[in-house]
C-alpha cells in the first residue's frame, strides 16, 4: 500500500509545481493591486453584489480575506474535485484500474493511498502556495503597512485545506459509486458551487441562513477575523468530519 | 500434474442486470495444468477471471482458488496470482521500467530482478521509454513481462499472444511451458486455437455464458470428431448416409469423406453393403472442434 501512494504522489509532480506557483502568480497579481485597487474601493457605494461572490471590500483586510483566501481555495478546490474525482473513474475509463484492483491490495487499501497521496498533493501544493503569497506580502507591505502579517497570510491560507480535503473525499466517494468520470465530475461541481453560493447568499439574506450549515465553505473562515484568530478548531473538525473513512 | 485443485467454481452466476454474463459455471483445473478457456467473444470468458480475482462478485454460486473464496479471500488469493487482462491498458506516460518495478513492489513476494532481467531480454524489450511511445506489440509484452515476472502460483492470461509477432508468441507459448514444467497452474483463455493445442492440457469451451464441454485436448481431438476417407468398391447414393452425427464433406466418385461425430458403427453397418477398399482417418484440429461447436447446425456442441 506504501508503494502506490508513494507512486501517486510521485506521479503529481507535475500538478504540485504547477497548481503551486499558479496559485502564487494569481496571489502575486492580486496582492500587487491592493494598494491602489482599494483607493477606487472606497468610492464604491453598494457593495452587495460582490458579497453575493463571497468579497467583502470594506478594508484592506476583509479584501485580503475574500479575494486572495477565497480565490485561492477555490482554485485549490478546484484542482481537488478533478483530482479526486477522476482517480478511480479515470482509472477504471482508462482500463488501468483492472491492473491494480488485480494486485494483492483490499479496496479499502487502494481508496486510502490514493485519499491520501491526493491530500499530500494538495498540502504540498498549498505549503507553496502560502509561502509564496507570505513572501509577496511581505514585500509590498514594507511601503504599505496593513493588519495583515506575513505569518497571519500563510497561516489562513493553509487553514483552507481541511476544505480541500472535504472536497476531495466527497470527489473520491462520487467517483467510486457513480458510473464513469464525467458524471461523478459533473455532480461534484454543481455540488461545490451550490455550496459556495449558499454560503454567500446565506449571509446575506437572514431567513436564509440556516442552509448555510449545509455549505462546506461555511466551516472556512473567509472573514478578517481569520487573521487574527485564525481557523476555528470546531469548523476544522467538522470538514475534516467529510471523510468517509473517519 | 497434481490432483490437487487450484480453482474450482461451482453454479458460478453472473448477470449484469437483466444480462447475462456467465450461468451456472462448473468448472475445476488442477495443479500444474495449463487449462484452457475458449469461447467466441461475449461469451463470459473475462468475466469469469474477473470473478476468480474478485473484480466483480458473483450473482450466484461460488468460486474458490487454492481453497479459498474468491469473495472472502480476495487479497490472500491474489498474492498467489498474477494477470494479464484481455484488453490490457497501461500507464501512457509511465517508463516501462517504472510500470515493472511498480507492479514488482506491489506483490507480495520480493521480485527476482534476474528474472526480470532474463524476461526483457527473452522478449527483446527495452524498459527504457514511456510506455505511449511503445508500439501496440511492445505493450503487450510490457504485459506479458509482468505477468510472468513475480513467478507466482496461478497465472491468469486473457489472449496473452494478441497483437505479437509469431516469433514472440512461441516465446509466450513458452513460457507457459516453463510454468507448467514448475509444476505451477496457468488459465490460458485465447481465440488462438492452435496455441491452445500447443500448450493446454485441457480446454473448457464457453458459449453464451455457460460451460458446454471441459476435455482434455488429446481426447478432444482423438475422438470428438473423427474425419474418416472411405475408398468403397462401387459407388453409394448420395442420401445412403442420412446419420445423426455423420456429415459427407466430399466426394469423388467411390472416394467419401466424412466427418463423424459419434461412435462409427452406424455408418460401418451403413458403408458395408457398398463394399469398403480402404479407410483412412485423417488429423481433426481443435479448430475444426471449436468450429464445429459453435455451428448454427449444432447448438452448444450436443452432436460432437
Amino acid at each position: 500500500m506504501f508503494n502506490l501512494l508513494i507512486h501517486e504522489i510521485r506521479s503529481r509532480w507535475r500538478a504540485i509545481l504547477g497548481w503551486g506557483f499558479g496559485l502564487i502568480l494569481f496571489g502575486a497579481v492580486y496582492i500587487s493591486i491592493f494598494p491602489g485597487l482599494f483607493e477606487q474601493l472606497k468610492s464604491l457605494k453598494d457593495l452587495s453584489i460582490y458579497k453575493l461572490v463571497g468579497m467583502q471590500l470594506g478594508s484592506i483586510e476583509g479584501y485580503m480575506a475574500s479575494v486572495i483566501l477565497v480565490y485561492v481555495s477555490i482554485l485549490l478546490c478546484i484542482y481537488c474535485i478533478i483530482a479526486s474525482t477522476s482517480t478511480l473513474a479515470g482509472e477504471e475509463d482508462n482500463g488501468t484500474l483492472e491492473l491494480i484492483v488485480a494486485m494483492p491490495l483490499s479496496r479499502w487499501q487502494i481508496l486510502t493511498a490514493k485519499a491520501i497521496a491526493l491530500s499530500v498533493v494538495a498540502l504540498f501544493i498549498m505549503i507553496i502556495a502560502s509561502i509564496g503569497n507570505a513572501f509577496i506580502l511581505a514585500v509590498i507591505i514594507i511601503n504599505n503597512p496593513i493588519n495583515v502579517t506575513p505569518f497571519g497570510l500563510f497561516i489562513a491560507l493553509i487553514s483552507s485545506l481541511p476544505l480541500a480535503f472535504g472536497f476531495i473525499m466527497i470527489g473520491f466517494f462520487l467517483g467510486a459509486i457513480l458510473p464513469n468520470r464525467r458524471l461523478s465530475a459533473t455532480v461534484m461541481t454543481i455540488f461545490f458551487i451550490a455550496s459556495f453560493f449558499v454560503e454567500n447568499i446565506a449571509g446575506m439574506v437572514k431567513s436564509l441562513e440556516p442552509i448555510k450549515y449545509f455549505s462546506l465553505f461555511n466551516y472556512y473562515n473567509t472573514t478578517k477575523t481569520i487573521f487574527t484568530d485564525g481557523a476555528q478548531l470546531s469548523d476544522t473538525i467538522i470538514l475534516l468530519g467529510t471523510d468517509p473513512q473517519n | 500434474m497434481s490432483s490437487e485443485i487450484i480453482i474450482q467454481t461451482n453454479d458460478l452466476s453472473v448477470y449484469y442486470g437483466a444480462h447475462r454474463g456467465v450461468k451456472d459455471l462448473n468448472l475445476s483445473v488442477q495443479k500444474g495444468e495449463v487449462f484452457g478457456f475458449l469461447g467466441p467473444n461475449g461469451a463470459g470468458k473475462t468475466t469469469t477471471q474477473r470473478v476468480m480475482l474478485d473484480i466483480i462478485h458473483p450473482t450466484k454460486g461460488k468460486s474458490t482458488i487454492f481453497g479459498l473464496d474468491c469473495q472472502k479471500d480476495g487479497v490472500a488469493i491474489r498474492e498467489r496470482i498474477s494477470y494479464l487482462p484481455g484488453e490490457l491498458s497501461l500507464y501512457p506516460s509511465m517508463k516501462a521500467s517504472y510500470f515493472l518495478d511498480l507492479f514488482g513492489s506491489l506483490q507480495k513476494n520480493k521480485l527476482d530482478k534476474l528474472y526480470l532481467k532474463q524476461l526483457l531480454e527473452l522478449l527483446n524489450l527495452g524498459p527504457s521509454r514511456k510506455i505511449k511511445e511503445y508500439s501496440h506489440g511492445n505493450k503487450q509484452k510490457i504485459g506479458v513481462i509482468a505477468a510472468f515476472m513475480a513467478k507466482k502460483d496461478l497465472i491468469i492470461l486473457d489472449e496473452p499472444t494478441i497483437g505479437l509477432d509469431p516469433l514472440v508468441q512461441q516465446t509466450v507459448l513458452e513460457l507457459v511451458q516453463e510454468v507448467k514444467d514448475e509444476g505451477r497452474t496457468v488459465f490460458f483463455s485465447s481465440h488462438n486455437l492452435k496455441e491452445v493445442q500447443a500448450v493446454c492440457d485441457r480446454v473448457g469451451i464457453i458459449q453464451n455464458g455457460e460451460l458446454i464441454k471441459t476435455e482434455k485436448i488429446a481426447t478432444l481431438t482423438s475422438q470428438q470428431l473423427k474425419r474418416l476417407e472411405i475408398n468403397f468398391r462401387k459407388e453409394p447414393p448420395h442420401d445412403a448416409f442420412a446419420i445423426e452425427g455423420v456429415k459427407e464433406i466430399s466426394r469423388n466418385r467411390n472416394l467419401v469423406m466424412f466427418e463423424v461425430s459419434q461412435d462409427l458403427d452406424r455408418l460401418m453397418e451403413k458403408a458395408a453393403p457398398y463394399g469398403i477398399i480402404d479407410i483412412e482417418t485423417k488429423t481433426v484440429s481443435l479448430e475444426e472442434i471449436f468450429f464445429a461447436f459453435y455451428s448454427p447446425q449444432n447448438k452448444g456442441g450436443q452432436n460432437v
